[in-house]
């Protein structure tokens, strides 16, 4: 695939509403992606989308690069509802951005807006201490328990019994972890406006969720996050990321010509 | 990228391979495509939380991510690829009626 | 390959910025930058056909997680797992060398200390570290862990001088 690097375009990293970003308001102070271009705000009616310069069309997945996207975000996110656009997201020019983005889009972006209005995403995910997890299970389940000695005393184990007790094991992996999520799930929706479950990504992880918060909230839900690392530690380990804007709770993309 | 250079030969191939043949392809290379991204995002995940609780040196842990987001920026341009030679709609839906008026 | 996020694990790093309290620590986008990975390449608003691959009349497949898919392998090594649970919970020494960790589930792909105990037996001349990892066919530093276990429960014994492993025909005290 062919990528125009000499031509300059513009980086889109977020649809905001306009009001924060308009003359007489503080500029942004942060560096946009390359460090060498001003992040500013191109403005139509009441939504503002944070752009800056780029090289060219192709930004490679590197860290500086997600940083900088990141970075940038957190800082709108700070003064400015926003609706956080993809990494990766560069339109030719600022009229592309302006006609193409804001000017076809616009009353979905303001729905989208007046959706996720004075909130934030917190991302949770939780994972098992593993050897907590197979003990539980060994104390928890007769037949897992029977298996297990008797594979311990036979002096020829053949695999068979191994992959049945495996087995065993997996479907008492998934009850657990499914009665744990949704344990944590009750305590965390509680103080949420809405809430998204992804798939777990590896074996050890039972809950993977995002959850759209009132910023006014967001003590709450930490205080309810720590309460529980707390009332589960040496038994389940809390990953626990936020403020972000809300990447999780957008209903919108726009078709391109691919 | 077996299956790029296949859908390219599409509008000559099509007749010949049959459309439902190369449909069924295509999403094949998808599926793997997709996992494939799962997979790294998976590691990517385990890669933090081994850092988080010290189980990697800072270099470690640099040069790992640096390896994964590489992967996944192939990944990324190799779906964008997939999706380029598709044929478009008029054309996918001309190929359905020549496989349909084949089978009769 | 065994997953464990054991807080037991040497550690050797400090701790990030953020708030937190006791086990959880909250981190920003950025800090976390790793864990919202996912969330910022495949989520957001988006503004191409390119995350989604179409095709008419079939279903629309869009970017999907494949949720983890359990194997044979993945079987085999929970029952191992569960398996070693019936041992008493006699805790390993810290530290057997760089990079091992402590958790159980390490010593699942590779030999138990009886079936190298049974080789050395086999081998009264002595073993070098290396036959062992030939004929196991497993990491060096798991078979360093489980000899240096083995000599301290007394079971194995090093001649330090020749880098031979014996057996002394002790049977450990705790099994």
């Amino acid at each position: 695939m062919n990528t125009l690097v000499s031509q300059p375009a513009t980086y889109v990293y977020g649809v905001a509403p306009a009001e924060p970003f308009r003359d007489g308001h503080p500029p942004l102070r942060v560096p946009g992606i390359g460090g060498r271009s001003a992040v500013r705000t191109i403005v139509l009616g009441d939504l503002a989308a944070v752009v800056s310069d780029v090289p060219g069309v192709d930004i490679g997945l590197r860290r500086e690069n997600l940083l900088d996207h990141q970075r940038v975000l957190e800082e709108v996110l700070r003064r400015s509802d926003v609706l956080p656009f993809s990494f990766g997201t560069v339109a030719g020019s600022d009229e592309e951005v302006r006609d193409v983005l804001l000017r076809d889009g616009y009353d979905s972006l303001l729905d989208q807006l007046g959706y996720v209005q004075g909130c934030v995403e917190l991302e949770v995910k939780v994972f098992w201490e593993q050897q907590r997890l197979f003990q539980e299970i060994a104390q928890e389940n007769d037949e897992v328990r029977a298996l297990r000695d008797a594979i311990a005393e036979a002096p020829d184990v053949t695999s068979a019994e191994k992959l049945t007790l495996g087995q065993l094991t997996e479907a008492e992996i998934e009850i657990k972890s499914a009665w744990e999520a949704d344990g944590v799930l009750d305590i965390l929706e509680q103080h949420a406006v809405d809430l998204l479950v992804s798939p777990n990504l590896n074996e050890t992880m039972l809950l993977n969720a995002a959850f759209l918060v009132a910023r006014e909230q967001e003590g709450e839900f930490d205080g309810a996050v720590f309460g529980l690392g707390e009332a589960q530690a040496g038994r389940l380990i809390f990953n626990y990321v936020g403020p972000l804007p809300p990447y999780s709770f957008i209903n919108l993309a726009f078709e391109g010509d691919g | 990228m077996g299956t790029i250079g296949t859908l390219l030969l599409l509008p000559v191939m099509a007749p010949v391979w049959g459309f439902r043949f190369l449909l069924e392809r295509l999403r094949d290379e998808a599926d793997a495509v997709l996992r494939d991204e799962g997979r790294a995002f998976a590691e990517l995940i385990d890669l933090s939380m081994r850092h988080s609780v010290g189980q990697l040196s800072e270099e470690e842990y640099a040069q790992q991510e640096a390896e994964l987001l590489e992967r996944l920026n192939s990944i990324r341009e190799y779906r964008h690829d997939l999706l380029r030679a598709q044929p478009d709609e008029e054309e996918w839906l001309a190929y359905a009626q020549q496989d349909e008026n084949e089978e009769e | 390959m065994a997953i464990s996020y054991d807080r037991r694990a040497p550690a050797g790093r400090p701790q990030q910025n953020g708030a937190s309290r006791a086990s959880v620590q909250k981190m920003g986008g950025a800090s976390g930058l790793a864990d919202v990975l996912t969330v910022i390449l495949e989520k957001g608003i988006v503004v191409d056909a390119w995350v989604r691959l179409s095709i008419i009349g079939i279903e629309i497949l869009t970017l999907e997680i494949r949720a983890v898919i359990a194997s044979v392998d993945t079987y085999l090594r929970y029952a191992e797992a569960i398996g070693l649970t019936a041992l008493a919970a006699a805790p390993r020494p810290e530290q057997l060398g760089q990079g091992v960790a402590t958790d159980l589930l390490s010593t699942v792909t590779g030999p138990s200390e009886d079936e190298i105990l049974a080789y050395l037996e086999a081998h009264p001349d002595g073993v070098r570290l290396s036959e062992l990892q030939a004929y196991f066919g497993t990491d060096r530093t798991r078979l360093e862990s489980l000899l240096a276990q083995m000599v301290h429960d007394g079971s194995a014994q090093l001649d330090a001088q020749q880098s031979l492993y014996h057996p002394t025909g002790v049977q450990p005290a705790t099994r």
